[in-house]
């Protein structure tokens, strides 16, 4: 029975850690699970970073008339221009305009295309021109000779032909941009910028300094959008499409995540963005992902949901880590089958949580002269790598086991005690990291030496007496004390001092937060092993 | 990376969202109606303060998933100086909660109950996932029904008095962060203005988690005292006095010296004292271990374009307590007062000075306000000289050509 514990534990220690890491990432592919709960007993739709306009076009109308141009009685009467109308009624031309802006005038997308076009032009006052599908008309050639700048076609070649586009460029500098689809093309504008004609916002992902607004609606609402074509001026804020069925087109959604802001110091430090969603059509769900997707976070992990740097490195950490112990495994499977099943374990949990390093340290274990001693195989190793392969031994264990306890401590939560004893120095006793980190170790402890250490000598020809387990507490007790001198720490240092916000069980940065500690745990307790190897309390040979 | 991720995550939330959907507004939000957005400024509108706390509550947490809930809640009577002390203490992270009143008559009401619901609190992971906090002198009935109907995870922060109330919460989150924060915010429990001086600074303690302490204004009680002593090492605390030595008189603040440095925080009256606070900034030295150190910093310290504000009436402070949350998650802004049909000079003078200025449009610079209560405790005029206080200043000139311009082709 007693050669079996190890694996049954190795493969607990890794089923474990496996569940951890999929619901991280269960949790991030979520979208909103809680939407039609949440917003029933709404008293309002406003948000944080969300202000909506709801209603028919008139009154989303109404309402940015009262916003923008602060009217006490904002006039209810219906509109009845046709969209060209609408778009020429919003823009103010300056007599000196830096580009033009031309816009497909036919088609029956037409004036969902023309909405994005029709927002920069209406905060830059440039003039506009509506061209053909086929041809340009005499007003719009005339207007283009007469302000003689620039032209921005801002269509599809399917509303607008290239043979148009020639004939503009023929009168002049002349060129199109448009995406592949409205809201694609909603971004393109955004993120566009020509320093040399003052044309596009310029919103990219690495512009993060300015306090940003959008403006946004599904394609359906047009009208709507067109009557809050003010704001574009007002708040400077460029348009983008939500869905047709009230969701977040893709493109969108990644254009919005990218301009989520980041805080060095303190979140009041600015920059912040801000939404506006006119009309009825866009979801309640897609609203709350918006105000999700714009709030401000910590630089590190850029919070929920998004993918900050030190997040990213914790990942290729983490993956290089798994890649090292299916190596491990896979490679003593095949070349090394003396290496005892307890041993490879710990090789093999090293190597997940020393990503490399414990690789290289396991090849220079066994890149070495075998003996055959006492029916044990025994390699001849320097005493620096005797080191590494006893601390190893008690890391593969105790490290995993650690993270394990502490996974638990933070899914359950920290238990915490601040009676009235709790009132000078004494109070570290119930708080709950020093009790987090005590339970760690304890409980890590407990289970090494029971499941670990105890069968292990048992297998190496020790009787289960009293002071056997003695011994073996000893060994394990030492062994985690080493690791935990450079692993409690770090993980003190990662999680209450690196990160502005502890992260919960369920993010990546907790994972990392970890196994970077576990690293720092492993090159502490190295010469501490060494240590523990000369006074003969531990091997480093097998 | 980020945008394979993106992609990724967006097909499953279009995956998850698509078929649900329904439209917005259909049915009749008058409150909805009634908070009036103008271009700079969003009026979150409520007539009684257990509405306004819901309304705030729902503008900071839409709750449509666990990282856009909130992490607690807090539950405490209609009593001023209590929902002062807890707003100080717990809101911030790692709690993470706003603000829900009791009504009149100590009990939760119905719409209390179903915002708790939507609320969805997921627990505080360094308090044995509590979900909801009932604080101060609450009747234990509160948490037993929240316990059996909602099943959630109470704490109870119980105490007689509301001095003793900021040391009980002092040790709990002692607990909780492991540390005592060196800086205490310190406002006068007797003075009828103590805490309208004090609103401003509370704030900063919703937005950073921060000490705070109560003192009378001639004396300063023992429980202030213990929580003074608690702090580490020969400097102690850096205390911030919410008020000038009518508030909080020289022989406390000379008292309390014995335990660390004291400043004030404050002008001649309530307006200027949260206009002060707002561009309050206080930095330096705190403590040092041979290769590390770590200052203090205590302030909004904004004195420049680019931020924004909480803004409503001094008349209900209940109105205006559970508001200072918006300045936690969000917009993350410092709270300033005004009179319900006029902005106060202090408040003008300073807007005047962080007002923005036009930029191109890759740097836009914008500020932006929440306007608390409805046209009863802020009116529409103060809200439209609010507006025209954070536009940008060409904006501005622009805005009143184009008025003139209008006219002029309204009479053609």
């Amino acid at each position: 029975m007693t050669h079996r514990i190890h694996p049954i534990l190795a493969v607990l220690m890794a089923l474990l850690l496996a569940l951890g890491l999929v619901t991280v990432l269960k949790k991030n592919l979520t979208g909103a699970p809680w939407a039609r709960q949440a917003e029933n007993n709404r008293v309002h739709y406003h948000m944080k970073n969300v202000t909506r306009l709801v209603g028919t076009a008139d009154d989303v109308r109404a309402s940015v008339d009262r916003a923008v141009f602060l009217r006490d009685a904002p006039s209810r009467q219906k509109s009845s221009e046709d969209w060209i109308s609408a778009i020429r009624g919003h823009i103010t031309t300056s007599a000196k305009p830096p580009h033009i802006v031309a816009l497909a005038a036919e088609g029956r997308d037409a004036k969902v295309w023309a909405v994005p076009g029709a927002y920069w032009a209406a905060y830059a006052g440039v003039p506009v021109v509506f061209v053909g599908r086929e041809q340009l008309d005499a007003e719009a050639e005339q207007a283009i000779k007469r302000f003689k700048a620039p032209v921005y076609l801002l269509a599809p070649a399917s509303l607008v032909a290239d043979s148009v586009l020639r004939q503009i460029a023929a009168l002049g500098p002349a060129k199109r941009i448009a995406g592949r689809n409205p809201a694609a093309h909603a971004v393109v504008i955004a993120e566009y910028r020509d320093y040399s004609t003052g044309f596009g916002w310029g919103r990219t992902h690495d512009r993060r300094n300015g306090y940003f607004h959008y403006v946004l609606a599904t394609p359906l609402e047009t009208e709507h959008s067109l009557m809050a074509l003010p704001l574009a001026k007002s708040n400077a804020a460029p348009f983008l499409f939500t869905g047709l069925d009230g969701g977040i087109p893709a493109v969108t959604d990644r254009y919005l995540w990218e301009q989520r802001t980041d805080f060095f110091t303190v979140p009041s430090e600015g920059p912040f963005r801000h939404a506006w969603i006119v009309g009825n059509r866009t979801s309640y769900a897609s609203q709350s992902r918006i105000d999700l997707a714009l709030e401000k976070s910590p630089y590190p992990d850029r919070g929920s949901v998004a993918l900050g740097p030190m997040e990213a490195l914790f990942i290729i950490y983490i993956a290089f880590g798994i890649a090292g112990a299916i190596f491990v495994v896979l490679h003593t499977h095949r070349l090394l089958p003396e290496v005892m099943p307890a041993a490879l374990i710990g090789w093999a949990f090293t190597a997940l949580l020393v990503p490399v390093v414990g690789v290289v340290l396991y090849l220079s274990a066994y890149r070495r002269p075998m003996k055959q001693q006492d029916n044990m195989v025994h390699w001849q190793r320097p005493p620096s790598v005797q080191s590494a392969a006893a601390t190893a031994m008690g890391f593969g264990y105790g490290a995993p086991l650690m993270i394990i306890v502490g996974y638990a401590f933070v899914y359950f939560g920290f238990p915490l005690f601040f009676g009235p004893w709790a009132s000078g120095w004494q109070f570290l006793f119930g708080a709950g990291m020093p009790l987090m980190m005590a339970g760690m170790y304890v409980g890590a402890l407990l289970i090494a030496w029971l499941f670990a250490q105890l069968p292990l000598k048992a297998m190496m020809g020790g009787a289960f007496d009293s002071a056997t387990a003695r011994a073996a507490f000893v060994v394990t007790a030492l062994s985690m004390a080493a690791v935990s001198l450079g692993m409690m720490p770090m993980s003190w240092h990662m999680l209450m001092e690196k990160v502005p916000m502890m992260p919960h069980e369920d993010e990546i940065m907790w994972f990392g937060a970890l196994w970077f500690a576990s690293t720092a745990g492993f090159l502490a307790a190295w010469p501490l092993n060494y240590v523990m190897i000369r006074i003969k309390l531990k091997s480093g040979a097998m | 990376m980020m945008r394979a991720t993106a992609s990724l995550l967006l097909v499953l939330l279009l995956l998850s969202c698509t078929s649900e959907d329904r439209m917005i507004g259909q049915e009749n939000k008058d409150l909805h109606l009634k908070s009036i957005p103008t271009a700079f400024t969003t009026r979150i509108a409520a007539a009684d303060p257990e509405t306004q706390a819901i309304g705030i509550a729902q503008t900071v947490y839409p709750a449509t998933r666990e990282e856009h809930a909130a992490g607690a809640v807090i539950i405490t009577r209609q009593n001023t100086a209590e929902a002062f002390t807890a707003m100080q203490r717990v809101t911030h992270m790692p709690v993470n909660a706003p603000l829900l009143y009791l009504g009149k008559d100590g009990k939760l009401s119905e719409a209390v109950m179903n915002e708790m619901t939507r609320l969805r609190p997921d627990g505080v992971v360094q308090d044995g996932k509590v979900q909801v906090y009932v604080v101060g002198s609450v009747d234990p009935s509160v948490a037993e029904t929240i316990r059996k109907e909602l099943r959630y995870k109470v704490r109870e922060l119980r105490a007689e008095d509301p001095v003793k109330l900021a040391e009980l919460l002092d040790r709990w989150q002692a607990a909780l962060k492991s540390d005592h924060p060196d800086e205490v915010v310190i406002s006068a429990l007797d003075h009828p203005q103590g805490m309208a001086h004090g609103i401003g600074a509370m704030g900063w303690n919703a937005h950073m988690g921060r000490g705070f302490a109560w003192v009378y204004k001639d004396s300063v009680p023992e429980e202030t005292r213990k929580m003074l002593k608690r702090r580490y090492g020969g400097h102690g605390a850096f205390m911030y006095l919410t008020g000038g030595p009518e508030i909080i008189s020289d022989k406390v603040a000379k008292e309390l010296s014995e335990y660390g440095q004291v400043r004030r925080v404050y002008g001649p009256d309530i307006y200027s004292s949260n206009t002060v606070n707002a561009g309050y900034k206080d930095f330096g030295r705190n403590f040092g271990w041979w290769t590390g150190w770590k200052g203090r910093d205590f302030g909004w310290g904004i004195s420049e374009a680019g931020h924004n504000f909480i803004i409503g009436s001094a008349d209900d402070l209940l109105m205006m307590i559970p508001a200072v949350l918006l300045g936690h998650m969000g917009k993350h802004g410092p709270l300033l007062l005004v009179e319900r049909n006029r902005v106060p000079e202090p408040v003008v003078r300073y807007l005047t000075s962080v007002q923005p200025y036009p930029a191109g449009p890759a740097e836009t610079i914008l500020n932006h306000a929440f306007i608390i209560g409805g046209k009863s405790h802020v009116s529409w005029q103060v809200q439209k000289e609010i507006d025209m206080l954070m536009r940008p200043q060409a904006a501005l000139k622009e805005k009143h050509q184009d008025g003139a311009r209008r006219t002029r082709s309204r009479k053609r």
